[in-house]
């Protein structure tokens, strides 16, 4: 899985600031990122924040359908993630305690 | 214009624009979805069937993901608010795909909320594409021993939880099992059922008679997961066409609202519910 390794505080931010592009346009909140603790591997202790290229390209709404990369926070929104060359690779596993 | 919009509406089985099926509609076309006249006769449909048999009083959620985008598919058919979708879903023409991974959907309330209780619960999806890990539908307090409003079916299993932490398998077989209209009702503490529609409906396994006074899941539903936030877990990678909960049906109740939906989903997409 591709996307940043940050910090609890960090991935909150990143998943707010899309929620209020949403609610700033006086749309409900009807799609996040996402954010998930690592609990194991290298970057264990930190939170998942998906950014792969199906989350890039994921149809939101409108005709045709608008993407996260369409709206102008974007870019700001994934530099204070680190940039995208900031990603990183990690192991479903290393998200994900199934029980 | 309004009465040329209801005659344009009006089928073979329909007389007249339900204002659910109006106002459904309106949100999906106003989030950007294109609604066809057949799926509009679909939903208009769908609406008065569940009225005039009595089922749709019942439902609570229900969402319709096969509008291809993550808004019109987050729209609740009942009251017409929005859940929200996390992670990697996959929104098809048609149906919703978890990648298994980090895929997610978040009602807007919890089963508790709407009233699911010891007594009363339903708990139903449609899949098109059956999921081989996950929970379909994972309503969850945190960890471990946690109330829950869960249905789910991995590969040749259907297992239903409702309040409690005893895991009820009510049917097993083959990797079939995960497919079409899976509903879970129930309809006293003493009465949890399962049924399965696909080219027909039937019960699977037996009534689960076991006394129950636990409460139902009080952390907002999940679909494709189980639990929320950063509790949740069990990712599913199921191809889900439509999905919700409610208050307990009947047996015949069950019957009407698993054909009425496979109707809905089968003329709206053009599929055909495997």
């Amino acid at each position: 899985m591709i996307g940043f390794a940050v910090t609890q505080a960090k991935a909150q931010e990143a998943n707010d600031a899309v929620a209020l592009a949403q609610t700033s346009r006086g749309f409900p909140v009807f799609w996040l990122p996402g954010q998930y603790p690592i609990v194991s591997g290298m970057y264990s202790g930190l939170v998942f924040v998906p950014c792969d290229d199906q989350i890039l390209s994921t149809p939101l709404r409108g005709n045709p359908p608008l993407t996260p990369v369409d709206f102008p926070e974007f870019d700001q929104i994934i530099d204070d993630l680190g940039g995208m060359s900031a990603r990183i690779t990690i192991s479903p596993s290393d998200i994900i305690p199934t029980e | 214009m309004q009465y040329a919009y209801a005659y344009q509406l009006n089928g073979s089985q329909t007389s007249g624009l339900d204002p659910d099926a109006k106002a459904y509609i309106n949100a999906v076309v106003g989030a950007g979805a294109t609604v066809t006249s057949t799926q509009r006769n679909a939903i208009n449909n769908f609406y008065k069937t569940g009225k005039k048999d009595g089922w749709y009083s019942q439902l609570k959620r229900m969402y319709l993901p096969i509008w291809a985008a993550a808004s019109p598919n987050a729209i609740d058919m009942v009251v017409r608010t929005s859940g929200t979708f996390g992670g990697g879903i996959t929104h098809s023409s048609g149906y919703a795909t978890g990648n298994g991974s980090t895929g997610y959907f978040e009602y807007d309330t919890t089963a508790v909320t709407q009233g699911l209780s010891a007594s009363t619960g339903l708990l139903f999806w449609l899949s098109y594409v059956g999921g081989t890990v996950g929970f379909q539908l994972g309503g969850f307090n945190g960890t471990g021993t946690g109330n829950r409003a869960v249905l789910y079916a991995a590969p040749g299993a259907i297992t239903s939880e409702q309040t409690t932490l005893t895991t009820t398998v009510f049917a097993t077989g083959g990797t079939s099992f995960n497919l079409g209209i899976v509903l879970s009702t129930r309809t006293s503490t003493t009465s949890h059922k399962v049924f399965q529609r696909r080219t027909t409906f039937a019960q699977r396994g037996a009534t689960n008679t076991t006394a129950e006074t636990v409460a139902s899941s009080s952390v907002n539903q999940a679909a494709w997961a189980r639990g929320q936030g950063a509790t949740r877990t069990n990712f599913s990678n199921a191809g889900l066409g439509a999905h919700g909960f409610g208050l307990g049906m009947t047996d015949l109740q069950a019957e009407n609202f698993t054909l009425a939906l496979k109707t809905l989903w089968e003329t709206s997409t053009g599929l055909a519910l495997p």
